[in-house]
């Protein structure tokens, strides 16, 4: 029997006492919301500008910045205990801002630490910061909106159905890219605009990447096309220009679904791309003008125009992405590769070459599926 | 959706105008019925011109009848993703409501008759209501001048309102068999008439008094904008989920009686005994047909005024009286005999 009450009472003891090695209380942490890398100055390394937010007793939360050098990342992040006080935790880290000038000498140096660290996650957004230093940007005081300003970054990229001005990528698609055979990749471009008085952030175009180190921007428009071209429209609109009987009116359609492959096939003896916009299915959003566009045979005129005025899009970035970047961050290789496995195999070593010089036709199709509430524009001075 | 649009500020008058229009129809489809009691109207058709030919003339009704039946489908799924959920596809609310209506067609008509009372008791009242809420926004200087166009376009109105939505109730004809006597034939045709034709005239006077001419016509759905406007005292307000309401309420009748009319004259063209089992694979089929059947919204409402009339006109007047005159011939004939048929 006394071995019995042993037992028990070691049970009860193991259930009650124990707790976890490392275990530390929400109010014993600090945790970092996002962080900015820049090459640092004047000195081989890197600076390290962290948003670090402070449990408190208040309501609200509140971003703190903490600025350390580093020769490298992992010795820049175990830096900035020194100014914060405690060790800050990065799991729930949002954004990773990335300097020009450090993405320009590669990506990989610092962002192995990032993906190898067990501690940081791998759905962190990525950005290129389009101003001096990517630690300017997260320093910017954009007002109380922005109280912890990665999570308002953060906000931004999660609207990007509806804006379609930019891609978001995350850290591990990013790595996904730069492993893949025949696709490159990209980021998104985020900079501090003057608004009002104050400053507020802006999320658009696209940095273009070859391997790891950045070649080239992307304007917002180019970025739509681009994401026509990898599939990846989730919404948005289109302003098209139409002339109607010699009318001229601007109209706004919005887009609801769009599908897209890629398929490449020979076009006399020379490898060529032809890319298939199946069905932009659009809203006629607004009509900016008195043309009766809903007229069934404008309606087919405006469908024309809206599909020219993309596949024109989408031409242009191409060649724009072929001759100044040579980065096939569309995935052209990749397509070769699932359709002509064979023929990859003796292109794959000259892809760099091949990639510039690729024909590419562009199909295009626009339905136009409902005009919302009303089925006629809007008249000025009277009529009837 | 508006009724008689082309008439534009006189759309009411046109309605006024189409229920007198719809009068000899309903008195056709009431005395086919009452000719042969205890039948619907495929079993008249073969009764009147034999297997054949009869069976010939009901695949007409058994099209007409899905045809139908899938425009009120897809105006649903329109009205769904046109004002309230326009990310949505289309087919998911116009699959829930031919769900509902599958369901309530196998339950068989009396459950849809009992459901039908029941929302009318419901729906009626709702819409009333609304239009008498409503009496603050009207004008009625927008119903002014009367036939300022002349009489031509309210004619044509009044052809459009004939065909839809009054004498679209020649589907009941293919459901309904069980009378008490025979007056009560022409009584559900007329009664229906009188409440319907009431309503419409009611809802679409107080669009075109709240909306005006130009609005009225161009709205996808005026009574959906109409109430809309609707606000009193800033706590009466954003009520237009009535409009939504009145027309799935509705719309499910509509939809459950086409779709029964179908699966009938399926059965008894293959002379089934049981139309049950075939309320669901038809019901799924008007789910395609009605995803098929328009390419966008603009072309729905294109259609719906300006070829609907005419193919419709066929089924809901000329088909009727070629069958009455039929009908008529035949029960002499078996009259003269000295012989009865039921009865």
């Amino acid at each position: 029997m006394k071995w019995k009450g042993m037992l028990s009472l070691l049970i009860i003891a193991i259930l009650s006492l124990t707790g976890c090695w490392n275990y530390k209380d929400v109010n014993q942490m600090i945790i970092v919301s996002g962080a900015a890398i820049d090459s640092a100055k004047g000195k081989p390394g890197y600076h390290i500008t962290a948003e670090v937010v402070r449990p408190t007793e208040e309501v609200g939360l509140k971003g703190e910045i903490y600025e350390s050098d580093g020769q490298t990342i992992f010795e820049a992040i175990r830096d900035l205990i020194i100014e914060a006080s405690k060790k800050p935790s990065w799991a729930h880290s949002k954004v990773l801002l990335i300097g020009e000038e450090a993405a320009k000498k590669g990506t990989t140096p610092f962002l192995d630490m990032m993906y190898r660290d067990a501690e940081v996650r791998r759905d962190m957004w990525l950005f290129i910061a389009e101003e001096e230093t990517a630690g300017e940007v997260l320093q910017t005081d954009v007002g109380k909106i922005g109280q912890v300003r990665s999570y308002y970054i953060e906000d931004i990229i999660k609207a990007e159905d509806s804006v379609t001005r930019f891609h978001g990528v995350r850290l591990w698609e990013y790595i996904k890219y730069q492993y893949a055979e025949g696709v490159s990749p990209t980021m998104p471009l985020i900079r501090v605009v003057p608004v009002g008085k104050g400053k507020m952030y802006q999320v658009a175009g696209t940095a273009v990447f070859k391997d790891d180190k950045l070649v080239g921007k992307l304007n917002e428009r180019e970025t739509r096309s681009y994401a026509w071209i990898i599939d990846e429209i989730g919404g948005g609109l289109i302003n098209v220009d139409t002339n109607i009987d010699g009318e001229f009116a601007e109209i706004a359609l919005e887009i609801f679904n769009s599908s897209s492959k890629m398929e490449p096939f020979y076009q006399d003896g020379k490898l060529s791309m032809r890319i298939t916009v199946e069905e932009i299915i659009v809203n006629i959003a607004e009509i900016d003008g008195h043309t009766d566009v809903i007229d069934k045979m404008n309606r087919g005129e405006l469908e024309k125009d809206a599909a020219d005025l993309v596949r024109q899009d989408i031409k242009d970035v191409v060649k724009k992405v072929q001759k100044e970047y040579g980065s096939d961050i569309f995935g052209f290789g990749r397509a070769v590769k699932r359709h002509m496995p064979d023929i990859w195999k003796e292109i794959r070593e000259d892809w760099d070459k091949i990639f510039p010089i690729m024909d590419v036709e562009v199909d295009v199709k626009v339905k136009i599926r409902g005009s919302a509430l009303h089925n006629k524009p809007l008249k000025a001075g009277g009529g009837i | 959706m508006g009724v008689g649009t082309a008439a534009g500020k006189d759309a009411w008058l046109a309605i006024l105008v189409g229920i007198l229009m719809s009068l000899p129809a309903l008195f056709i489809y009431g005395r086919l019925l009452s000719l042969f009691s205890g039948k619907n109207l495929y079993e008249i058709l073969e009764a009147v011109f034999g297997k054949v030919i009869g069976k010939g003339i009901s695949l007409f009704y058994l099209w007409f009848a899905f045809h139908l039946g899938s425009l009120v489908l897809r105006n649903f799924g329109e009205f769904v993703t046109t004002v309230s959920l326009p990310q949505t596809p289309r087919a998911f609310p116009m699959l829930v409501l031919i769900l509902i209506c599958s369901w309530g067609v196998r339950d068989g008509i009396e459950v849809l008759g009992k459901w039908g009372k029941v929302s009318l008791l419901i729906l009626l009242p709702l819409i009333f209501m609304t239009i008498l809420f409503m009496i603050p926004l009207y004008e009625i200087d927008r119903l002014r001048p009367v036939l300022s166009k002349g009489l031509k376009p309210v004619l044509m109105a009044a052809f459009s309102d004939f065909t839809f939505p009054f004498a679209e109730t020649v589907i009941f004809t293919l459901v309904l068999t069980s009378f008490e006597n025979k007056k009560q034939t022409y009584g559900v045709f007329f009664l229906g008439l009188a409440i319907g034709g009431l309503t419409v005239l009611c809802t679409t006077l107080a669009e075109l008094l709240v909306l005006g001419e130009h609005q009225y016509t161009a709205l996808y759905f005026p009574s959906y904008s109409a109430v809309r406007r609707l606000n009193i005292g800033n706590f009466f307000q954003r009520v237009e989920i009535i409009t939504g309401i009145a027309f799935f309420g509705a719309g499910y009748i509509k939809i459950s009686m086409c779709l029964m009319g179908a699966c009938k004259g399926f059965g008894s063209i293959l002379n089934l005994e049981d139309y049950r089992f075939l309320v669901l694979p038809m019901g799924l089929l008007m789910l395609n047909m009605a995803w098929l059947v328009y390419d966008s919204q603009m072309e729905m409402f294109e259609w719906a005024f300006s070829t609907w009339s005419y193919y419709a006109f066929f089924f809901q007047a000329i088909l009727p009286a070629f069958i009455l005159i039929g009908a008529e011939l035949k029960k002499r004939k078996i009259n003269g005999k000295g012989l009865q048929v039921n009865e």
